[in-house]
């Protein structure tokens, strides 16, 4: 009984140095289970952060840009960043420059519309093509993750997975988790649109495909728009986002290889994946994937930021009638001039002078007054010089442009004029519109190819009239001879305005010709005895 | 007289057993619980950095990267152990130039168990974003 009573002793003693023994291990794993799931956390948090950094510079790296190359793609020199390059921050103004000229094609070409030609065509077709040879670099840029790596690097290594070992560091895993995406389809692009600046005739864009935000409304983005049989898309950005990052699921169903976007060749994604790992640790390798969209945080109007309109006045011309007959011509300028003809009749030996005051309806010599000198519908006129110019300057109004062509005095000597912006930005945005001789406007603006000519067909758009005694162009008569008696004598005017649509191809956006004529009738007789 | 004896010194045998072994025990139990709650608020301390930068990160200048920051920080839950999370002026590096932000945090804890010489801890967490709150450059 002793023996069993002395083997019982010490029994507790040995369990609880065995229960602190297994309670001492369970608390040394529960601590390496908590630094491995730091750790873990520690390098998931690095990895966002780096993707972050994809998402902000994708927009803006140099090394994520692409230039134009030679030939058509210089047609899209208006829509470079301050650094003239192309970049996703506006790869969508080179796509809605090429969309708003093929836009006008499509007008153009539009049935009754006449003011269409070969040329415009062709060049709907060039400029698609030149923002395709655009879009497929920079979409090639975007897609080589080795490109990407250095930006998600530069941030993901200065973090640190301490708790993964003191010597834990992090990697980049290349691998095909790097992947890219197109989110957020039919969300706003950056581009907004103010549907009065598409031509009258075309009809392939309509507020459906526009988002309105804050009293701008956008054009949406991953959303086919037609126009002159061509597809065009913008990538959306949306409205007063940053870059941000998202989730895996969301991310890999926008994927082209789950969702295609068939009307889009090389469509540009906005989403991009980063994936990582941890090296050097003490426990067990971990990695981890984040996914980011990005955001350049800039909008953009559509236009053609360089382009202008052509106001050309082709001359005024004086027709002389003596008794019906034509008599004599003559031309006349833009000021108040007063000329005089002498003519013989047929019969007898009297003479007939006949004076002519003209130029008198460009009273004030302002551009304004060239263009609406007469008495006439000039409703077209207006209509496609407005709807031009808000293609250069969105929300452009009637106002403006009446003031614009009011402040601009006629010069001696000077028979074109051009409507063009001038720009304070480094991107070309939110022009101020001018209407300057041509020369002056060449001379001042070093991007502007004044020389160049719409690429459309001339179209006769305005008839003036102004009936007998009614024209500010007067006439007057004297006869000398024997016998000879004056008659009653009075002008009539007219005037012809003629529009050549331009696409914007080369800049000009459209001209207007402007020819009148002054017919003078005179009368007086001979008696012959 | 030997068996009363016997049966004395049997008697309150465990008891002594016990009171041993919980000198070990009673410690470890004790350290344990000082261990959870440093790696506890460690991790808690990172996550707050993080949440630091990344509300600085979003945000336009360094003036107002340094509300955001602390305004997270003002805005956590507190522990009953922890005693004092501090951002000092400076630990917010707002560089516009290189397009990061750094965070420093200083989280002072309170054991719940206090040993003679660590009754305290401090730990510091750095975490670095991208800052996003700035538009891409013209």
């Amino acid at each position: 009984m002793s023996e069993a009573i002395r083997g019982r002793r010490g029994a507790t003693i040995s369990l609880v140095v065995v229960c602190s023994l297994v309670m001492a291990m369970l608390v040394f794993a529960f601590f390496q289970f908590a630094m491995i799931f730091g750790g873990s956390n520690e390098l998931r948090n690095a990895v966002d952060a780096g993707a972050l950094n994809i998402g902000r510079e994708a927009v803006q790296a140099d090394s994520l840009k692409t230039t134009p190359a030679s030939g058509d793609e210089h047609q899209f020199d208006d829509c470079l960043d301050s650094g003239g390059k192309i970049s996703l921050m506006n790869i969508n103004r080179v796509w809605g420059k090429a969309f708003l000229i093929n836009a006008n094609v499509e007008a153009m070409d539009s049935a009754g519309s006449g003011e269409g030609s070969t040329s415009s065509s062709t060049h709907g077709s060039t400029i698609f093509e030149a923002a395709q040879k655009i879009n497929d670099r920079l979409f090639a840029i975007l897609n080589d993750q080795s490109k990407i790596h250095p930006y998600f690097e530069k941030i993901l290594k200065q973090n640190s997975i301490r708790m993964l070992g003191q010597k834990a560091s992090m990697e980049t895993l290349a691998d095909d988790a790097w992947k890219t995406s197109l989110v957020d389809r039919d969300s706003e692009s950056n581009i907004t649109i103010e549907l009065n600046q598409l031509p009258g005739g075309y009809s392939g864009l309509s507020a459906a495909d526009t988002k309105l935000l804050d009293a701008a409304s956008y054009i949406r983005g991953y959303r086919g728009l037609k126009a002159n049989g061509k597809n065009f898309s913008l990538i959306p950005f949306k409205h007063k986002e940053k870059p941000h990052l998202i989730s895996g699921k969301y991310f890999t169903d926008n994927t082209l290889a789950k969702s295609p976007f068939p009307t889009w060749t090389n469509p540009i994604p906005n989403a991009v994946s980063a994936h990582a790992k941890s090296t050097n640790q003490t426990y067990y390798q971990n990695d981890a994937t984040a996914y980011v969209v990005a955001n350049p945080q800039r909008q953009y109007k559509l236009s053609l930021a360089h382009a202008f309109i052509r106001i050309k006045l082709d001359g005024n011309d004086a027709s002389w009638y003596v008794n019906g007959i034509p008599a004599a011509s003559s031309t006349y300028g833009y000021f108040p001039e007063v000329q005089n003809k002498v003519i013989a009749f047929d019969i007898g030996s009297g003479t007939l002078t006949g004076f002519a005051s003209l130029g008198n309806e460009y009273i004030p010599p302002t551009l304004g007054k060239a263009i609406y000198a007469l008495p006439g519908d000039h409703g077209q006129v207006t209509t496609k010089l407005l709807q031009r110019v808000r293609e250069i300057k969105p929300g452009f109004s009637e106002g403006n442009l009446t003031a614009l062509l009011n402040a601009q005095p006629l010069l001696p000597g000077v028979d074109e004029y051009l409507i063009y912006p001038v720009y304070t930005t480094a991107d070309n945005t939110d022009p101020t519109i001018m209407c300057q001789p041509a020369k002056i406007a060449a001379a001042s603006c070093s991007w502007l190819s004044s020389g160049a000519t719409p690429d459309g067909s001339e179209k006769k758009i305005a008839d003036e009239a102004a009936a007998a005694f009614t024209a500010p162009n007067q006439c007057w008569e004297t006869v000398a001879g024997t016998g000879c008696k004056p008659g009653p004598f009075w002008t009539t005017m007219q005037g012809w305005l003629y529009w050549t649509a331009g696409s914007g191809y080369d800049q000009c956006l459209g001209q207007l010709r402007i020819k009148r004529k002054t017919s003078i009738y005179l009368n007086g007789a001979c008696t012959v005895l | 007289m030997s068996r009363r004896t016997t049966s004395r010194n049997f008697t309150g045998g465990s008891l002594i057993e016990v009171l041993c072994g919980a000198m070990f025990f009673l410690p470890i139990a004790l350290l344990s619980l000082d261990l959870i709650t440093v790696v506890l608020t460690n991790q808690m301390n990172d996550h707050l950095a993080k949440d630091a930068a990344r509300a600085a990160a979003n945000q336009q200048d360094a003036v107002h990267a340094r509300l955001a920051a602390q305004k997270t920080i003002d805005n956590f839950l507190n522990s009953p152990v922890v005693r004092k999370v501090e951002l000092k002026p400076g630990n917010v590096n707002f560089d516009g130039v290189n397009g990061q932000v750094a965070v420093e945090l200083s989280m002072s804890v309170a054991l719940p168990v206090p040993f003679p010489g660590f009754d305290s801890a401090k730990f510091t967490a750095r975490s670095i974003e991208p800052i996003v709150g700035t538009p891409a450059a013209l």
